[in-house]
């Protein structure tokens, strides 16, 4: 199981469950080290104190906090007296339907898991996925995590809970700082742009889609491990925004009703050809083969 | 957000996916690396959810969560529904404040001043193994 990242309770009236929170995303990317390019030796970071000069070590280290140009030492026994039932406790405020929240405001997504394998714990916990399913609600609670407050929601899925954290209402920047223009489409463009979005329409299914991304890393790391060279492909051209709008819908539409795919460029027969079997960075595979399964 | 050239294309696609009732799934590349999106039609602007590919999803089945023990009793399951029902409510996010923030930044300016800081004993909540009377109580306060 992933370690967990907090451990205390989620608490809803007088019922308390003790519970940890583990990640419920792994992270599948490939991390690189830096090393001194000379002589591949992994490059050091270390702390030195700006004024003496000399390193520092880790226990000497404070947190500070430049408070109109003062800066004031703040110790982690300090930051957990804040609000200290909120660094063990979460605490359910409502339950909510989850269809009403705008996806908007979630952030990261948790499991909770039973803390320890005492009966009256796992029994709670139980007694919490199977209501929450039940009843097809979410728990809002809240709690504190490495100096951060969350606003979370609390759901059942797969027979276990998950907390997505979400975001403070003001940490959402509003719309009207945000510039969106332009002219309003006029029936028929906004007719042929509807039936482009009703002809690529597909059953959503996660599995049609992979990080092509990372498989290619993944290539280029073990040809590099076989000393091959790599190439270096030549940049793809941008694609220019449409100098008639009309024009570039009819016949995107007129090539998605005869099969074919509207992405590739059509004056080019040659390129065409070539691109069917070296996969391009755009073109992805999801949606392709999602039609050809239905 | 489109720029000038593109912005009746920017207002079209907003359009259509409203009237379509659909988010477009697309990818692109960003800080090196892919992300799969969902781009969103609301009200006024499209927005961009960056997902996660399935692979990095965790499965609950990973969790290997402990099944054994006693299943929750019929009552329980009444009791704990009803709780839920009680405390049902619609979702307004400018309810929720963070009040954390604000009572860091209280810590920081009283700390500042060379006022000394009260280190409060942490309290353990109870875990009590009578799980119908904590649900009964908890009933019983929430009408009250």
């Amino acid at each position: 199981m992933p370690r967990p990242l907090w451990s205390g309770s989620l608490s809803f009236g007088l019922v308390n469950v003790p519970v940890q929170l583990v990640s419920a995303v792994r992270d599948l990317d490939y991390h690189f080290r830096q090393l001194h390019a000379k002589d591949k030796a992994p490059i050091d970071q270390r702390r030195f104190c700006s004024k003496e000069d000399r390193e520092v070590a880790w226990e000497e280290i404070a947190h500070g906090y430049d408070l109109d140009g003062k800066q004031v030492l703040i110790t982690d026994e300090e930051l957990d007296s804040v609000q200290p039932r909120k660094t063990r406790t979460i605490d359910v405020e409502a339950f909510v339907d989850l269809h009403e929240v705008d996806p908007i405001y979630f952030d990261h997504p948790y499991f909770l898991v039973p803390a320890g394998d005492s009966e009256g714990t796992l029994r709670a916990y139980r007694l919490l996925v199977e209501t929450l399913a039940k009843e097809e609600r979410a728990a809002l609670g809240r709690f504190v995590m490495r100096t951060k407050e969350y606003l979370v929601a609390v759901r059942a899925r797969d027979d276990a809970l998950t907390l997505t954290t979400m975001l403070f209402h003001d940490e959402v920047r509003p719309v009207k700082d945000v510039p969106t223009g332009g002219k309003k489409p006029t029936k028929k463009q906004l007719d042929n742009a509807v039936s482009i979005v009703q002809e690529l329409s597909t059953e959503w299914d996660p599995e049609h889609y992979q990080d092509c991304y990372r498989e290619r890393l993944k290539r280029v790391i073990e040809a590099k491990r076989k000393r091959k060279t790599i190439e270096v492909p030549t940049e793809e051209k941008e694609p220019k925004p449409v100098p008639d709008l009309m024009e570039a819908l009819e016949q995107t539409l007129e090539r998605l009703r005869a099969g074919e795919d509207p992405r590739e460029p059509s004056e080019d027969g040659d390129r065409k050809k070539r691109s069917g079997n070296r996969s391009r960075g755009r073109s992805g595979s999801g949606k392709k083969r999602s039609k050809a399964k239905r | 957000v489109g720029s000038r050239d593109d912005a009746d294309a920017y207002r079209l696609l907003h359009a259509a996916l409203r009237k379509a009732e659909r988010v477009g799934i697309g990818r692109f590349s960003f800080h090196d690396r892919e992300y799969l999106v969902a781009l969103a039609a609301e009200p006024e602007i499209l927005v961009l959810h960056t997902l996660r590919f399935h692979d990095e999803v965790v499965s609950g089945d990973e969790l290997e969560l402990d099944g054994s023990g006693r299943k929750p009793s019929d009552r329980e399951v009444e009791m704990a529904g009803r709780l839920v029902k009680s405390m049902d409510d619609d979702f307004k996010p400018e309810r929720y404040e963070d009040t954390y923030r604000d009572a860091v930044l209280d810590l920081i300016k009283r700390k500042g001043k060379g006022e000394e800081i009260d280190l409060v004993a942490e309290e353990e909540p109870e875990h009590g193994d009578d799980l119908a009377a904590a649900l009964e109580a908890s009933l019983s306060a929430s009408r009250s």
